[in-house]
This record gives structure tokens, sequence and C-alpha cells, in this order.
């Protein structure tokens, strides 16, 4: 199943004033993967994110998607090659309605408004169509920012932390709907996420990043067995750690 | 005192023009929070660009009124692409003082170019009296024009591509990104467009008014109170608040003294700024 990388992070380096956030990092996401991004607090993950995105401009390094260094394009040129993000706060246009949040990405093409209320079915927001995203909770806004990028086409998502903040039931359709995107439609993605059931449970690969480096890469299991993690996490201890769901 | 239809006919005239001063302030700020001190000043080179295409060509305002903003849209374009643009993001205080340098250059320059020389232009002064509300068709003409080309401005933000591109960033960029639009295309275009907006106001004003090298700040004192009124970067409010302070002036000059009536809006500014500092009918900044 797993292909050649649609994204690489080669030896990516960040510093802000004298904190090196993001150092010399580097991993790579294969094709029609899901690969969650996970590291104690401050370790530099949504940094990476927005020097991927183009948000942040790197110090050094590069940022490969597709086999093209795109580490000198601006946001905008980077989503329009699809690449695309959603944010740890979601952000969705208030004041537009849903439609209109959906047409806002749009490279123009003339299926606009067929493919806009396709999405949204797909999120069951579809009858919501005309109302104002202000309108809708939290957890449907998510829904609605994913579905708006999917108005770009994207290859890869990248996904800040999309269970916080989202009920249990918001949250399976969530995880749902991220499946079906990648198993019917070859999306791949890149999750950060702290809720570590689903990082383990729905990861092909888990990127573990720690004082901006990465300190491990690989399945669940191997990441759960993994003793630099754990520190990383917990500290030194000579105790025996918990799994899956001691994390955040 | 006049007749009140008179006083309202003349309060929403003067509403309308200022409206269309106002909603490219407020648009201006809502997608790069920079206020144009400059942004009068735009309206003060419409209403030149109309009066020298009547003076030398013999063109009706009417007639240059496309021109003028064309070529007001293409100043402010590179204006804020050469200059504003470096600005945006930074301290408000850093774009206050770089648009209040911009709008003395433009009005010295404007002084030693047009001299001091008060200016008009006689055109349909024939007077039209309806329903006991006597008025000139060019105030009428201009009343016509600026609703349409206000109502042209709602359509553009809120049915074209570009439009929703400006309403994106204005409500948040860092998401308009995400979504591949280019932000800093969306605020040239911006700028252009509001300065398009005064230069029509200008034009206008030729034909109502006097027009005078440093007539931009007077419109820029008024239309500035009108944005705060309607809710700093809110397009619609600024149109709303704009034919409220029209009524007021008009309303007041009759009633109290045409001394005392200039100081009623900044009365209602500082209730404002007091009970409602979103401004009358405005969003907070985060809720655009």
């Amino acid at each position: 199943m797993m292909q050649a990388p649609v994204f690489e992070a080669r030896a990516v380096t960040k510093s802000f004033a004298s904190l090196r956030a993001v150092d010399d990092c580097s991993f790579a996401v294969e094709k029609g993967a899901i690969v969650g991004l996970i590291g104690p607090n401050g370790a530099g993950k949504t940094t990476l994110f927005d020097i991927a995105s183009g948000a942040t401009r790197l110090d050094s390094g590069q940022i490969v998607f597709r086999g093209e260094d795109i580490s000198a394009l601006k946001p905008h040129q980077r989503a329009l090659k699809g690449l695309g993000r959603t944010f740890q706060l979601t952000r969705v246009f208030p004041k537009m309605t849903l439609m209109e949040n959906m047409f806002v990405a749009s490279p123009g093409d003339h299926r606009l408004h067929e493919r806009a209320r396709e999405y949204l079915e797909l999120v069951n927001l579809v009858d919501r169509r005309h109302e104002y995203a202000s309108d809708l909770s939290y957890g449907q806004q998510k829904l609605l920012e994913l579905a708006r990028i999917l108005m770009l086409d994207p290859e890869l998502i990248l996904l800040d932390e999309p269970a916080a903040g989202v009920n249990p039931t918001l949250l399976k359709s969530l995880l749902a709907f991220i499946h079906e995107l990648r198993d019917t439609w070859g999306k791949t993605f890149l999750i950060i996420e702290h809720n570590m059931n689903l990082v383990m449970g729905h990861c092909d690969k888990v990127v573990v990043m720690s004082a901006g480096s990465v300190i491990a890469e690989g399945s669940g299991e191997e990441i759960q067995a993994n003793e630099e993690v754990l520190e990383a996490y917990f500290g030194k201890s000579t105790h025996p750690l918990g799994r899956a769901g001691h994390g955040a | 005192m006049d007749h009140p239809l008179q006083l309202l006919a003349n309060g929403l005239v003067v509403g309308a023009i200022y409206s269309l001063v106002a909603v490219g302030l407020s648009l201006v700020f809502g997608v790069m929070r920079v206020i144009n001190i400059a942004h009068g000043d735009f309206a003060m080179l419409g209403a030149y660009v109309a009066f020298f295409a009547w003076d030398w060509l013999g063109l009706s305002p009417l007639v240059s009124l496309l021109p003028a903003m064309a070529i007001l849209f293409l100043f402010g374009a590179g204006l804020q692409r050469l200059v504003i643009e470096r600005v945006v993001g930074r301290p408000l205080l850093a774009s206050l003082m770089l648009t209040f340098g911009l709008s003395l250059i433009i009005w010295n320059s404007s002084q030693v170019a047009f001299t001091t020389k008060l200016r008009g232009i006689s055109y349909l002064t024939e007077p039209v009296t309806f329903l006991g509300v006597t008025m000139s068709q060019s105030y009428i003409v201009g009343f016509v024009l600026a609703l349409i080309l206000t109502g042209a401005l709602f359509a553009f933000l809120k049915f074209t591509a570009p439009g929703k591109a400006i309403r994106a960033t204005s409500q948040n960029q860092d998401v308009a990104l995400a979504c591949g639009i280019d932000v800093r295309r969306a605020r040239t275009l911006a700028f252009g467009i509001g300065a398009a907006l005064a230069a029509a106001a200008g034009t206008l004003i030729s034909m109502t008014g006097f027009i005078y090298p440093y007539m931009g700040f007077e419109y820029l004192a008024k239309t500035f109170t009108i944005v705060v009124l309607g809710g700093l970067g809110s397009v619609a409010g600024a149109l709303v608040a704009a034919f409220a302070y029209g009524l007021l002036e008009s309303f007041g000059t009759a009633m109290l003294s045409p001394r005392i009536a200039p100081a009623l809006p900044f009365v209602l500014l500082i209730a404002i700024m007091i009970f409602r500092p979103s401004g009358l009918f405005g969003t907070s900044v985060a809720d655009r």
C-alpha cells in the first residue's frame, strides 16, 4: 500500500530569536498514508505545519511536495498545488454562508456548485449550505473546514489537532470521513494529535518530535515501545509506563 | 426652517456621496488593517480629473467619471503595491504615519499643481421640484450614481471570485491563504477599488460643490467618523452610517445652527465610543 513519499521535510530548521523551534527535522509522508505527528507541547509540531504550509519561512532545509522543492512558494501557491491544511483552532469565514466558504477555496472551475454541494453532503452539512458559518457548532465548523479543503483537490491534507474540542459522536464521523477520503479518494494525511487512542488506532505511521527534532518514527506499536519517546513524554523514570491512552 | 422632506432629500444626497468615500475606507481597513489618511485625497484627485476634463476637453463629469475612477484605481493600486503593502501587519501607528505623510505629499503637490483656487463645474444646475422638494439635477444624478456604484461594490463583493477573495482576506487572512487566495493581490485590488470609489465621489462633488486641494481632509474627517460609527471594516455598516451622517448634518444644520451642526456627528461618535465601541452596526474586529 505504501508508495513513494508525497511529502518530505528535509533537515528543516527554524529559530525564533534564540529558540530553535524546529531543529534539523527530517521525515517523509508516503502517498495514501495517514501519518500522525506527535510530541510533547512545544516540540515544534505546529511550527513544522506552518513551515510546510508556507505560513512560516524556514531558516534552512527543504520542504518537498510531490518531488518538488516548494520551500520558496507562498502559502496560497502551496494550497493551489494541492497541499491543504486546517488550523488548531478551527477557522471558517463566519460572515459567509457555507457555500460561500466553499467557493473561496476554488482554483476556479465550472463544476464549482456541484463539487461544493457534493463535499458538503459528505460531511452532512448540505442542508445548511445557505446558513452562515457562524451558526454552526464548533465541531460542524471543523467538518466545514475539512470539506472546504477538498475544493482545492489536495493530495496531502495537514490536520492540526482534529479531535480537540470535538464530541465523541462527531469525532467518530470525522475519523470515518478521513478514512473514506484516504481509502476511496486516495488522499494523504499528516495529523498533529494529542489523543493517543486516535493516533495509535488510526495512523499507519507515527512521527514523534521532541524539542524540535524527530526522535522516533514507526508504527504505533514501535512507538509505544520506544524508550526515548516515553522519556520525552514522561521524563526519565524507572516505572514501566502505560501504553496508549496515557499520553495527553 | 426648510420643509422636512427637503432636509430629508438633502441628507440622503450628501449621505450617498459620503457613502462612496466611506465604503472604500472601511473596505481598506477590513482587508489590511490600515487606516488610510490619504483616502480623502483620492476624492480630491478624482474631482480634479473631472474638473480638468471639463475645463480643457469639455467633457461632462458623467463622461469623465469612469476615466477618473480608472486613473485613481491605478494610482491607488500602485501606491498600495509600492508603499502601503510594507506596513501591512505592522502596528497601526506605522500605517497612520505613512498615510498621513502620503496625504501631505498629495495635498501639497496638488496645491502647487492646481493652485488653491476654489473650483467647480456648473453642470445640470437646472432645479427640479417634486413633492415640495427642490433640487438641482446634478444632485439627483449624483445621488443615483452614488447608489449605483455602491450597489455595484456590494454585488462585486458578494458574487464575484475576486470579491469573495477580498471578503475572505478581510475575515481571516491565514485561512484565505490556506484556501489558495493571493491575499496580497486581494489587498491591492481592495485599495484600488477604494481609491476608484473615492474618485467617483470626487467627480460627483465637482458637480455639486466646491473643489480645492485640501478638501480631502474634510471628507476624510467625515468619512472616518462614519466608518467608526458603522463599525471599522464593515462595508455595510459604513453605508448605513453614511446616510445617518448625511441626515444628521442636514437636519442639524436646519434645526440648530450651522456652527453647531458639524459637531453633532462627533457627539454621536463619542456616545458610540462609550456605549458601543464596536460601532452602531458593527461586529467586533475578530467577527467580521
